[in-house]
């Protein structure tokens, strides 16, 4: 393969208005050559906007798209190499899967035999060799999915942007296709942009992932960083479970901080540069470091709690326990032989370095 | 299982129904090819009066002309309304309710009002009495009924079908005649055939601007019958039934004759 | 864009404004003209066709009040045939649904003088179905359909029947089936679930239905003229008449616009009298 693709996307302070309605408002950031990068958010957050802007099907209200170093902000969408995977595919009803491939090879006045071969090369990387002469109506699924992400690889695009590309596929063939699609985009090299309110997805395929809200940007980052350390509240909520509790700072050591969050509940956890006495903050705690046990070791950040809800998920478990203080928590821990029932009185621990604080208003 | 007196009934009262509506139907095509013209039952089958009909130079004539009055009407109004729908479906803007009414409009009228402003405006404009006046009245005619087939088709066609083709470098056009227009093909052809049926079989708007020497089919029947009592009348309304049926087999095929006919007014997609 | 939307609609428009909206302008403007006769018409602002309708007793009750008769009359039988027809295609499914849809709408595809001319067969003195009425000892000897006013009362159900049934067919599938079964649920039997959910539900379509083949029947000229009898003294005739043969235009354009007002008078008080008789119910019971 000869995809020696250098070249990547600047977006930059785009906003979208329709009427009064801002849809995304001021959003930057870019994508490097052969990166990997998702734009995640829940439905309504601007990310297919986003996405439409750079495809030219929908035309910003302000800011500037750069496609490889151009300005291409304002061009029509048949001016700008762009590939693009929609969500529902678009495949051409009336045209076979090799029409549907070759119709922009044509409209480009290849040759018959640069079209056939590059037709034979898309087709042999997607899998679809012997499918060339079907309808899209008599392939399944994954099959149109394929065509739709042959169809853009045909031409040579700069980049490939991608809309919910695995949404209508069920949960089995959209794990299978979400590795092969990774694959695939790791041997060409290809900079890609992938819009998704899956977040499995966005941390599983992403080189970084841009969490949008409201039209604006919650944050950009590696998988790794998002998940581990979200910094907002929103990006905690959205991705991955947490537990919350309000608190104030009420001892700063060398390495250490004790939060107390109510009358009867502290936690001790690690110093963060910015901590200092009095201040609120809000403690962070995803329920898969809390550790479960039976009895106490007398150990730090050691506390009682009563099991009051039991979530079975096959390889997890999540419980819905009940502090001695009063707050609930979620924990998950791994399906191992080790039993609890609803009622059951455990023993929880958690080390100080899971704990993520994030700076409260005192409003 | 029990047999439902009430189902029983009404099912008796709906055939008898659809016997009332094809009986008359049923007794011209009889009449068509009965060598005693309409003493029934028939005591054979003849093709005379279909010879007659077909030969006669005044059919003939009117023949040539509904054919051309509609392929013209036709085609002119689903040009037109392809062009108005697509603004009509895709966008909103201020005073579309009323585009909406005006297009609607020639369906809304009572076609004796309709033909009446048409034929005095036309006589007053000097267009009155010229095959123009007639081409006009069809194609406003049957616009209303394209406009909602092609409604009905482009609101169901998935925009992003177009923006694919776009992004893999087609234009506009190229779009439009390449994706577009196969795509809603089906639409397309039985808006074509309803709107030709309508204007082949066309009475009231026909009777009052069809020019001397211009008379479309319907007409000549009407004139023919109101003096002539015999079966080559049955046979030239037998072959206006069977042109109907070929169309009606045609939107069945297509997009169906209950969704050709009702279509849909043109809103926005939401 | 906005660009696009005008150049797109334009011809459409300018085509409408010029050949409806302008015409039907003009018939309002040449009703107050005076005719001279001989269809010649001089440029005037006067009531005469005016007066020579509404003042006039004969068109007043023989004609206008006769076609409102004709025509509500005419509407109503469309309805009760129409009804059950909806109700069972409505319960029907695959083939046959198709085949009784297709034969309940030929009509509209199927030209107007074509189906008068079968009609005409049927009816006529000797025809086929004073043959049938005879030999089956209805009457001794032939009635006559043709060329009178039970002829067109005939033919305009037989014409609205399609427009009816559809009407009347959207209506009825649009209802919740789950309603129904709901009723049924309840204790209610086939015939007071239909009573009290299904038919309430399908006023709107009977409204809807009335509304449109009324409007139809009311503006009748078609039919009279092929199979009424030679002084028919329906209103759409009249304006054929007056237009076509008298060359009146003046007169005709006059009788157009009390034709339109009538029947927007009349469709306005429908509408009023099912909305208190039926539909108001209906809201209140939600």
């Amino acid at each position: 393969m000869t995809h020696a693709l250098t070249q990547s996307i600047w977006v930059d302070g785009v906003a979208k208005k329709y009427g009064d309605v801002s849809v995304v408002d001021d959003v930057s950031f870019d994508v490097r050559p052969g990166e990997f990068v998702s734009l995640l958010g829940p439905s309504g957050c601007g990310k297919t906007t986003t996405l439409r802007m750079i495809a030219g099907f929908v035309m910003p209200s302000g800011g500037r798209v750069l496609v490889n170093g151009a300005d291409v902000t304002y061009a029509p969408p048949d001016k700008r190499n762009v590939g693009f995977v929609f969500q529902n595919y678009a495949l051409w009803p009336h045209m076979t899967v090799l029409e549907n491939i070759t119709f922009g090879l044509k409209l480009r006045g290849r040759t018959s035999t640069a079209i056939r071969s590059k037709a034979d090369e898309v087709l042999g990387i997607t899998g679809l060799t012997g499918f060339e002469g079907r309808l899209p109506r008599q392939l399944s699924g994954g099959q149109q999915q394929r065509v739709a992400l042959a169809r853009a690889l045909a031409l040579d695009p700069a980049l490939l942007l991608m809309d919910e590309p695995l949404s209508n596929l069920d949960r089995a063939l959209r794990i299978t296709m979400r590795r092969e699609l990774k694959q695939l985009q790791s041997r060409l090299n290809m900079t890609t942009l992938y819009v998704t309110h899956d977040q499995e997805e966005a941390l599983s395929m992403s080189d970084r992932v841009v969490i949008m809200s409201g039209g604006k940007i919650a944050r950009i980052a590696k998988p790794r960083e998002i998940y581990e350390d979200p910094r907002s509240e929103f990006v905690a909520d959205f991705v991955g479970n947490t537990n919350f509790f309000d608190g104030r700072v009420v001892e700063v050591a060398d390495d250490r901080a004790v939060v107390q969050c109510g009358a009867s509940l502290k936690f001790a956890v690690t110093r963060e540069d910015s901590i200092s006495v009095g201040q609120q903050v809000r403690v962070l705690l995803r329920p898969e470091r809390i550790r479960v046990k039976n009895r106490p070791e007398a150990r730090e950040n050691e506390l009682s709690a009563c099991i009051e809800m039991i979530e079975y998920f096959g390889p997890t478990i999540r419980y819905t326990a009940k502090l001695q203080s009063g707050e609930n928590l979620y924990i998950e821990t791994h399906n191992t032989s080790q039993d609890h029932v609803i009622d059951d009185q455990i023993w929880i621990e958690i080390e100080p370095k899971h704990f993520r604080l994030l700076h409260r208003n005192k409003a | 299982m029990r047999i439902d007196f009430g189902t029983w009934m009404l099912r008796l009262f709906t055939y008898v129904a659809m016997a009332f509506l094809f009986f008359p139907i049923a007794i011209t095509l009889l009449v068509s090819i009965n060598p005693n013209e309409f003493i029934l039952p028939p005591t054979g089958v003849t093709m005379e009066w279909f010879r007659a009909a077909w030969t006669s130079s005044k059919f003939v004539d009117a023949m040539v002309v509904s054919l051309v009055l509609g392929i013209v009407a036709t085609l002119s109004a689903n040009a037109l309304a392809l062009l108005a729908v697509l603004a009509l479906v895709r966008y909103n803007f201020p005073g579309k309710a009323f585009v909406n009414l005006l297009i609607m409009s020639p369906i809304l009228i009572p076609a004796t009002i309709f033909s009446l402003a048409l034929y005095v405006f036309l006589a007053r404009i000097g267009l009155g009495g010229s095959i123009t006046s007639l081409v006009i009245g069809h194609t406003i005619h049957v616009l209303p009924f394209a406009v909602r087939i092609l409604a009905a088709s482009l609101q169901n066609f998935d925009t992003s079908l177009e923006e694919a083709a776009r992004n893999v470098g087609a234009s506009g056009t190229r779009t439009l005649f390449s994706i577009t227009l196969p795509v809603i093909k089906t639409g397309l052809i039985s808006s074509l055939t309803l709107c030709f049926v309508l204007s082949w079989n066309d009475f009231p708007i026909s009777v009052f601007l069809a020019p001397p020497g211009w008379t479309p089919l319907p007409v000549e029947l009407y004139s023919y019958i109101k003096y002539q009592y015999d079966a080559v009348g049955a046979a030239l309304a037998s072959s206006l039934i069977i042109l109907s049926a070929i169309a009606i087999i045609i939107l069945d095929r297509a997009t169906g004759i209950r969704r050709a006919i009702r279509g849909e007014a043109p809103g926005v997609k939401s | 864009m906005r660009a696009g939307v005008v150049a797109f609609l334009a011809p459409s428009l300018v085509l409408l404004t010029i050949f409806v909206l302008i015409p039907l302008g003009w018939v309002i403007r040449i009703s107050f003209n005076e005719n001279v006769g001989g269809a010649y018409m001089r440029s005037a602002w006067v009531l005469d066709n005016y007066i020579q309708f509404l003042g006039s007793t004969w068109y007043l009750v023989n004609t206008l009040w006769y076609t409102v008769y004709i025509a509500f009359f005419a509407t109503v039988l469309s309805a009760l045939l129409a009804y059950p027809v909806a109700l069972y295609i409505a319960r029907s499914t695959g083939f046959q649904k198709s085949i009784l849809m297709t034969l309940v709408l030929s009509p509209l595809l199927i030209g107007l003088v074509t189906l008068v001319y079968g009609w005409i067969v049927i009816f006529r003195g000797g025809g086929i179905l004073n043959s049938l009425l005879i030999g089956l000892g209805v009457y001794d000897e032939p009635a006559q359909y043709m060329w009178n006013i039970k002829g067109v009362v005939i033919l305009l159900v037989y014409i609205g029947m399609p427009y009816m049934t559809m009407s009347l067919l959207d209506s009825i599938e649009r209802i919740n089936p789950f309603l129904a079964e709901a009723a049924r649920n309840v204790g209610a039997n086939r015939w007071t679930t239909f009573w009290k959910i299904t038919f309430p539900l399908t006023m709107p379509g009977l409204y809807a239905g009335l509304v449109i083949v009324f409007t139809l029947n009311f503006a009748a000229f078609a039919v009279p003229l092929m199979v009424g009898p030679d002084e028919t003294r329906m209103i759409g005739l009249l304006i054929y008449k007056e237009a076509l043969i008298n060359n009146n235009l003046p007169f005709a354009s006059s009788i157009s616009v009390i034709m339109i007002a009538a029947s927007s008078v009349t469709i306005i008080g429908l509408g009023y009298l099912f909305n208190k008789m039926i539909l108001n119910k209906l809201e209140a019971k939600k």
